[in-house]
């Protein structure tokens, strides 16, 4: 390393690599597989907006985790700013130290935008995305950055984001522009509309420069401190005002406490609310700005409501497994895997506590949504007769119809909730792995795309796409039931179950699995109209609840063991 | 069933580990017995904590076999860990409980958990249970963990460099106030340190592993009786020393020398006769002298192997 300047940069980009490459991998591969695999017939504006929602969900997600990669919340005890107090001793300047990595980091995550839309683009032969979209995705993307890496707690966090709501409020926020339904582009009103939200950026900029000489001599961004800051964001809903003592009374008691101070009913609650009020404040202060045509309707409060649940519990559910990050490294805790618990008891109270938070949180949520709707919301009850009316159509159908939908409903959230925890567990521990993983998966879906696309025409590309789709059923189908059968004897093999209680699992498995199937034969009537391999890819789902449970049950196994 | 002898805490058999191309553990065979103190000790990369997370369970075998109270600890982690209190070298206790809380929490999980001695250790390293982890100093982490560990007076206390980044006051309270205290009790305690000094003060039986095999698995009375350290002196001048049997490292120039060796001075007098040579003195030597004699020796025939393989 020759300078100050690469050596930052090449720091910045070990600990951003991972999730840069998984990410914009995920952009492709999910993308490709919508427009060809899920939804092949659709027209070609419908294909750009995929592009664009694709890359933007991806770019969403992917600038938090990195700016807390490079700089956040748990990789060091004393504060959630721009915490690499390492670097902090480096004879740099502050200047250098701190805009060095955010010109860095912001222009990846801008070509990861860039390039993800450029390449899908050209390879479905679409013009490439409207110059607007990528002034937007740039302004998001260094405000966050800006933001958590300025910022030493949570109170400065949050009254800056405060702030960004108002100038949102006062139309400052971002360049007055228009969505064309027809063309699907993004129209700016002038080029001077772009000046304000450009000097906001700027001022955002400043903003963390300053924050982070300040951190340097151990102050906070607005407040001068003796003792450098206690980080108080990183499990902010222990909620100590309703705190219990511990029970001494059972290990199981004891530990279903321990996960309670994360993840328990109580914090779930919290979230919940928290959720339900930010969605309706988004949506009251965009609805006074003018940003929806139409009035807001059920779709669009939904919508917010589920995109604001998933995107925090992104970050929640994360930790389930007890997998944390110090100084930029995934590790486990030696204590908790010391504890003398059997491993069946420890998933069973954390992903037990896990489900339960995330109900509750769903629950509090809704309701904070009915109780704050009507006062904010202007054609609140509109929208709650289309909600109750939707509610109706399922129970108007009979106690037992409604019983197992919800039960269905239970278990795809189980199985989300799970798989993603597993998923991102072993992503943290094994990111090399992983990552070489879903970039085979990537390329597998372009290499078949290309396939398709340069072997058909017309019509012919969706039979063409259809007949894949019915191959990958069956393999889709095959990989669910051969998971259970692989996972299952290992458990025992491993013994982390006895061979009793793997059957009794794989007796409380198979439940699910019937009641997707009588659901599928007679209510949804499937087996009629659709491929066979289709019909067994849809019963074969009913298999996942197993095959989560398997599969968190091995990896809590193979963490705790090594 | 289990038919572990009533006096072996911990069989370890044939156990190897490999990270990589990294030979980690190779075939280590080792029993610890009831009621004794053992000291764990290597150069950094030894394998001293990969054998500690075997008999913790935090690692499944490749291949052999751990035992401790006669489970595997790995099957049955509830079972074993239940007989064992460790102290892991990054004090790894969640930061966000208060004192009192994380001996509640720890006192759950353990029957035999002594509030009352518990209580002794907090006012005899006088730390306020109000207080919460986080915001402890280092060596008061140190102290909390220690009481997790040490309160519900394990059968196996386990203790992974207890002493790595403590001051002298802290490192006293916990291995003099301690250790001693728990094997008094008939309890075993094994505890790796890179602070010979303190292994010699502490110990009754020295385990010593290097490149991931026991070098020496000995009594610390015997180990001091085995080893010698002799002042020789030769009437010709000598620019290496002859190989003498049982020499395991040498010093000095010229006439006069000094040896660390594992023959008795009988053998070593009768040794030099012939290479007319004189034995001064002769007195027993310190763990840290056998140390570097044992690991030096061993790392430089290693090195002079592989550089043997590279030429």
């Amino acid at each position: 390393m020759s300078n100050p300047t690469k050596a930052l940069i090449w720091l910045c980009w070990q600990r951003i690599r991972f999730p840069v490459l998984l990410v914009s991998m995920a952009i492709l591969g999910m993308t490709t597989l919508m427009i060809v695999y899920l939804n092949p017939d659709q027209g070609v504006q419908a294909e750009q907006n995929t592009i664009i929602i694709c890359a933007g969900i991806g770019v969403f997600i992917l600038t938090p985790m990195c700016s807390s990669s490079v700089a956040g919340p748990g990789m060091n005890p004393t504060g959630v700013g721009f915490p690499l107090r390492a670097e902090f001793a480096f004879p740099v300047s502050s200047l250098r130290l701190s805009l060095v990595p955010y010109v860095f980091v912001s222009a990846v995550l801008y070509a990861v935008f860039l390039g993800s839309t450029g390449l899908l683009a050209a390879v479905f032969s679409h013009s490439m995305p409207h110059p607007l979209i990528h002034f937007i995705v740039l302004q998001y993307l260094m405000i966050v950055m800006a933001i958590s890496w300025g910022c030493t707690n949570i109170w400065e966090s949050f009254s800056l984001w405060i702030g960004l709501l108002v100038l949102f409020y006062l139309d400052w926020l971002l360049p007055d522009f228009s969505f064309d339904t027809q063309s699907g582009e993004f129209v700016a009103g002038s080029m001077g509309s772009l000046l304000l939200p450009g000097l906001l950026v700027i001022g955002a900029l400043a903003l963390m420069l300053l924050g982070i000489a300040r951190q340097r001599r151990g102050d906070n961004l607005f407040v001068n401190v003796s003792e450098p800051a206690k980080n108080p964001i990183f499990y902010p809903f222990t909620l100590r005002l309703f705190k219990t003592p511990c029970p001494t009374s059972s290990s199981a008691a004891a530990w279903a406490w321990y996960q309670r101070q994360f993840r328990g009913p109580l914090a779930g609650a919290a979230l919940g609310v928290l959720i339900g009020t930010a969605v309706v404040l988004v949506l009251t202060l965009s609805d006074l700005r003018g940003f929806w045509d139409d009035p807001i309707d059920l779709d669009a409060v939904s919508g917010f409501a589920f995109i604001f649940f998933c995107s925090v519990f992104v970050a929640h559910l994360a930790t389930v497994f007890g997998v944390s990050y110090v100084n930029g490294a995934a590790r486990t805790s030696t204590f908790e895997r010391t504890l003398p618990m059997t491993t069946a008891n420890t998933v069973r109270v954390r992903v037990g506590m896990a489900m339960l938070c995330l109900l509750i949180a769903g629950i509090a949520e809704l309701l904070t949504i009915a109780i704050l709707g009507p006062l904010l919301l202007e054609n609140f009850a509109a929208i709650k007769a289309e909600f109750l009316q939707q509610l109706a159509s399922i129970t108007d159908t009979g106690m037992l119809y409604s019983g197992l939908r919800l039960v269905l409903f239970l278990c795809f959230a189980y199985i989300l909730a799970v798989l993603y925890s597993v998923f991102i567990t072993w992503f943290a521990i094994k990111p090399r792995l992983m990552t070489k993983g879903f970039a085979a998966f990537t390329l597998y879906l372009l290499l078949q795309l290309a396939y398709v696309v340069a072997t058909t025409e017309g019509n012919d590309f969706i039979d063409a796409t259809q007949s894949l789709g019915r191959i990958h059923s069956w393999v889709f189908a095959a990989v669910i039931v051969l998971a259970a059968l692989a996972v299952l004897p290992r458990l025992v093999s491993n013994k982390v179950l006895r061979v009793s209680q793997a059957l009794g699992l794989l007796a409380i498995g198979l439940l699910p699995m019937a009641l997707n199937s009588v659901d599928l034969i007679y209510y949804e009537g499937v087996e009629q109209g659709s491929s066979l391999a289709g019909r067994m890819l849809r019963h074969a789902f009913g298999l996942l609840p197993l095959v989560s449970t398997a599969l968190a049950l091995w990896s809590q196994d193979q963490l705790r063991h090594g | 069933m289990n038919n572990h002898s009533a006096s072996t805490v911990v069989e370890i058999s044939q156990l190897s580990r490999q990270f990589g191309d990294t030979d980690a553990l190779i075939n280590i065979d080792l029993n610890l017995e009831r009621g004794v103190v053992y000291g764990l000790v290597g150069a950094n990369g030894a394998g001293k904590t990969t054998l500690i997370k075997h008999i913790l369970g935090l690692l499944r075998c490749q291949s052999g076999s751990v035992r401790v109270f006669g489970e595997d600890p790995v099957a049955r982690p509830e079972a074993a860990l239940a007989h064992i209190g460790y102290l892991s070298e990054q004090r790894d206790i969640p930061d966000w409980m208060t004192i009192a809380e994380f001996c509640d929490f720890v006192h759950a999980f353990y029957p035999g958990w002594d509030q009352d001695y518990a209580r002794e250790l907090l006012n005899t390293f006088s730390l306020d249970g109000s207080k919460k982890i986080e915001n402890l100093s280092r060596g008061m982490r140190a102290q909390v963990a220690l009481i997790g560990a040490v309160a519900h007076k394990p059968d196996l206390l386990v203790l992974d460099e207890p002493s790595s980044g403590l001051d002298a006051i802290v490192r006293k309270d916990i291995l003099n106030a301690v250790v001693r205290t728990i094997s008094e009790e008939g309890r075993t305690v094994l505890f790796s340190s890179h602070l010979l000094e303190e292994v010699e003060r502490l110990s009754d039986h020295v385990i010593m592993i290097q490149q991931g095999r026991i070098l020496m698995d000995q009594p610390l009375e015997l180990l001091g009786q085995s080893h010698h350290v002799s002042e020789l002196r030769f009437s010709e001048l000598q620019t290496t020393l002859p190989r003498i049997a049982g020499v395991l490292k040498t010093t000095g120039e010229g006439r006069s020398w000094n040896v660390v060796h594992s023959s008795s001075p009988e053998q070593l007098a009768a040794s030099l006769e012939t290479l007319q040579g004189e034995l001064v003195s002769t007195r027993n030597a310190s763990l840290e002298e056998i140390f570097i004699a044992r690991v030096g020796r061993m790392e430089s025939s290693s090195s002079e192997s592989s550089g043997a393989q590279g030429s």
